[in-house]
């Protein structure tokens, strides 16, 4: 096989990799500033410092909204200049010690709750990134408790590890932790169990948790197992007996007895019980009367108000942290501004990856099809987009997974450039 | 194109009207009673309100109380009827005024009143009513969009009731009189009515700073529109009312992927259906009925209330049987609305089991059922209809722009197959005419780009042909690149 038929044929490859481009404007080359941030868990984000305060900064990427990192997870930062950067005085500023004493008080017997959307694909918009982000922000604000209001309709297999550690092992030592279930389905459901105390919405629904690919294909064999054991670990760290997550997963009997003296419930893997949940030949999605009657949720909730009436019961009173915005029936903490800022962020790199791929292709095409003298314009965009797709995956690494651009990947385009711009 | 509402016969006057609701009245009577003959005579005025464990509320003059029931004279407007109450079914009685007896002659029948502009002349202690008929075809003129807009019309006129009549599409052919059988319908649709419920749910709770009652009023809702009354508690029904035709879920799939896989998928849909009619306080159980084939379903009424048992009992009304061979619904069933494999809710059946609060075919009589005719203002119905001419308004006008929208994506579509480069003058190498054929192509996707941020939600809801589009869009950038450079240098 010729260099020429090589190259077309790992472009025909390339094609196979697009993700399917949404509508976003086509936007200007953008050549960003050298100032790198390595963060702690190894990657290295190349961007501008555009503010920067109590160690807390922001970094332009040159695609979406700024990237906005914690000091807490920066392990070295590499200056393009040594120009001092501004610290800014609009938008959501971070308090110092003083300002922190000025803007809330800790009043005595009333616990500071605040409400986090956990909403969108697990592994994409509901990720262990962002909700590890808001920790800092939720202590800025004296957070006590913290209430993850859940809608996802599951996503990636891999992420539910990560977002179960996190709750389990940095979330529950710092606040009180709840969850207020609008959907949790699948992987949303593997993941909310980690929370020993859950409240439903009229319509929520948890549950359907069969691990599927393709064409309806299921999960089966050793991988069926690895996750039913990770469930019976998850479940535990929930409090929840390991039965019912496993008829969520598999077509397996539930059922229960309800002491009605001492309101202690027993479940059977199979009908014995006197309230059947799943005969095993169905998959178990609980709706909100079926929770709350199997004291599987502690209550059910239509709005925040409800919500803090059944709360309030065991932490007395309560008082919601954040700002009231229009349209959202909560107040909007800056934990919670940041998971919105940060799924619109994935959403806009979700969209913009597939045009940026596709352009990165034509212009490896244009390349391909002109002499190599003319091969330096086309090859220098086709770079520009190469750096451009590196930026979105260091931003959402599980957006690279899906797509599977890895290390590998890259390494093999920079040569593919390269081999180009040689002839 | 055809407008999608269906304009009530405004035949009988008010009298004959009254003469209607006060007959109704009889059929009204609680499934135990035995209807008995209405003795309609003209009384002076109503005693006492009784609010009635229905939620409704009812204007009467008491004639005979007991330890077990009251008898009553029930006003119709004017017009009044006998009635036995069971005190099972009242939950307070009120006095509003004294004993009839020698009372001043007959007032004038209440009218419900039009109030012509929002705000106008309307008296402060009133009842703005905001009237909307969802009708059409459900996924097409109702969507998302168009009712969201017509509630926001609700929110700008403050209105305090929104009544929202269900009556779409159920014809086998446009222009036909004959309807569909109820195992036409397709439960997929679920995820029309679940799209366009937040309007009235949570989105309603974060826009409204007080919030409206709302009121479905079914007349069709079939297919997917099943599920969207079920968000609210106040459900009332036209005498030949139907929801259902959503009977679909057990089948969904067929025999695609591994069985374990389809239970999930068909679970989650379960769920999020049962979900809608739990936040509207219904019982989950009838959704279930109505979604699958396979489930056998009674129930028989407890003290006043219906209770269900899943299965079937001598002793209990069967609501759907399991559907398989011999009870399985032949054609005659389905064709005559009377197959039991998944259930349909007739105004009758609704009633019996509570999810309906009552029967009325007009406005005036839904609006008395809901004991409110007296403080009534339908806002905005200059013309009478028994609708708000704005939500009339937005609603038609997303109908007909979906149907432009349509054609002109067809004709976009064949005109880009079939731009054509033109010889130019002084264009030696052609280039200028591949330009300007490649602009035309662009404006014609720009064009196609703007319907479907409009109505994608309908013509292009998997966003498939909007790709298609900018990637079409990218190639011509791209063609217009490589010609510069290879005409004239470096890339």
């Amino acid at each position: 096989m010729t260099l020429r038929n090589r190259i077309a044929t790992l472009a025909i490859a390339l094609a196979m990799l697009v993700a399917t481009p949404r509508a976003m404007a086509a936007a200007n080359l953008y050549e960003p500033e050298q100032d790198i941030v390595k963060l702690k868990d190894g990657r290295e984000l190349k961007g501008t410092i555009v503010k920067e305060q109590n160690g807390y900064i922001w970094l332009d990427l040159g695609v979406g909204p700024e990237m906005f990192i914690s000091p807490a997870d920066i392990q070295e930062i590499v200056r393009d200049s040594d120009e001092p950067i501004p610290s800014g005085d609009e938008g959501f500023a971070v308090k110092t010690e003083d300002d922190k004493e000025k803007s809330w008080e800790r009043v005595p017997g009333v616990t500071r709750a605040a409400i986090i959307t956990a909403e969108g694909m697990v592994g994409m918009q509901f990720a262990a990134k962002p909700l590890r982000e808001a920790i800092p922000l939720l202590e800025e604000e004296g957070v006590d408790l913290v209430v993850f209001k859940v809608n996802s309709g599951g996503g990636l297999g891999l992420e539910i590890q990560r977002l179960s550690d996190l709750l389990q092992n940095e979330y529950k030592p710092k606040f009180q932790i709840v969850g207020w279930i609008e959907s949790a389905i699948s992987a949303a459901a593997m993941t909310a169990i980690t929370i020993e105390e859950l409240y439903f919405m009229p319509k929520g629904n948890f549950g359907a948790c069969t691990g599927w690919s393709g064409q309806l294909v299921a999960v089966e064999g050793r991988g069926l197992e690895e996750y039913l054991y990770k469930m019976e670990q998850i479940s535990a760290r929930g409090n929840k007996d390991p039965q019912i997550m496993k008829s969520m997963q598999i077509n397996i009997p539930l059922s229960y007895d309800l002491d009605e003296a001492t309101g202690e419930v027993k479940f059977y893997q199979d009908t014995t019980g006197e309230h059947i949940l799943n005969k095993g030949d169905y998959i178990l999605t609980l709706d909100a009367i079926q929770a709350e009657e199997s004291k599987f949720s502690a209550g059910t909730a239509s709005t925040v108000q409800e919500l803090q009436a059944l709360l309030e019961k065991s932490v007395g009173e309560i008082v919601w942290v954040g700002e009231e915005v229009e349209g959202i029936p909560y107040p909007v903490s800056l934990a919670e501004k940041h998971q919105r800022e940060y799924r619109e962020e994935v959403d806009y790199q979700d969209a913009r990856l597939g045009e940026v791929f596709t352009k990165y292709r034509m212009e490896l095409g244009n390349a391909q099809s002109v002499g190599v003298n003319q091969r330096g314009g086309f090859l220098k965009r086709a770079e520009s987009y190469l750096a451009r797709i590196k930026r979105m995956v260091d931003i959402n690494p599980n957006l690279g997974l899906m797509q599977n651009l890895t290390d590998d990947w890259f390494r093999q385009q920079e040569e593919i450039i390269r081999n180009l711009r040689r002839g | 194109m055809p407008k999608n509402r269906t304009r009530r016969a405004g035949i009988l006057g008010r009298a004959a009207a009254g003469v209607v609701a006060a007959a109704g009245l009889v059929l009204l009577a609680a499934p135990a009673e035995p209807a008995a003959a209405a003795a309609i005579t003209f009384a002076s005025q109503p005693t006492h309100e009784i609010l009635l464990s229905t939620g409704q509320t009812v204007k009467v003059e008491i004639l005979k109380e007991s330890d077990s029931e009251v008898e009553v004279n029930l006003f119709v407007g004017s017009m009044s009827a006998p009635r036995t109450y069971q005190r099972s079914e009242i939950v307070s009685i009120t006095e509003i005024g004294q004993s009839t007896a020698g009372a001043a002659a007959p007032t004038k029948s209440t009218k419900t009143t039009r109030a012509s502009k929002s705000g106008e002349n309307i008296p402060d202690n009133a009842l703005r009513v905001y009237v909307m008929e969802l009708g059409g075809r459900f996924g097409w003129d109702v969507s998302y969009t168009p009712v969201n807009d017509a509630l926001e019309k609700a929110r700008e006129m403050n209105a305090d009731v929104i009544i929202v009549k269900c009556n779409a599409d159920w014809k086998q052919l446009e222009g036909f009189v004959e309807e569909k059988a109820d195992d036409q319908g397709e439960f997929e649709e679920y995820s029309i009515a679940e799209a366009i419920h937040p309007a009235f749910t949570s989105e309603m709770r974060a826009k409204w700073e007080k919030q409206p009652q709302v009121v479905f009023w079914v007349e069709r809702a079939m297919s997917g529109m099943a599920f969207l009354p079920l968000v609210k508690n106040d459900i009332y029904f036209t005498s030949d009312g139907r929801m259902g035709g959503v009977g679909g879920l057990d089948e969904l799939f067929g025999s695609m992927g591994d069985e374990v896989v389809r239970d999930k998928q068909k679970s989650l849909r379960e769920a999020y259906v049962k979900g809608m009619a739990i936040e509207g306080g219904h019982d989950p159980k009838i959704v279930e009925a109505m979604i699958k084939k396979s489930y056998v379903l009674s129930y028989r009424i407890e003290n006043g209330k219906p209770v269900y048992l899943v299965g079937e009992e001598p002793g209990w009304i069967l609501l759907t049987d399991d559907g398989k061979d011999e009870r399985a619904d032949t054609n005659s069933d389905l064709v005559r609305g009377l197959g039991n494999d998944s259930l349909t809710l007739t105004s009758d059946l609704a009633y019996k089991l509570q999810v309906s609060k009552g029967t009325a075919d007009t406005l005036d009589d839904l609006l008395f059922q809901m004991g409110i005719e007296d403080r009534a203002y339908v806002l905005d119905d200059k013309d009478e209809d028994g609708e708000t001419d704005a939500a009339r308004r937005e609603l038609d006008s997303w109908s007909t722009g979906i149907e432009r929208a349509a054609q002109k994506l067809r004709r976009l579509q064949f005109d880009l197959g079939n731009v054509q480069e033109r010889q130019m003058r002084n264009d030696p190498d052609g280039s200028k005419a591949r330009n300007a054929a490649r602009a035309q192509r662009t404006r014609i996707i720009n064009e196609a780009i703007a319907l479907l941020n409009k109505y994608g939600e309908v013509l292009d809801p998997g966003q498939q042909f909007r790709v298609q589009l900018e990637l079409q869009r990218q190639q011509i950038e791209n063609e217009k690149r490589l010609e510069r450079t290879r005409g004239g240098g470096g890339g």
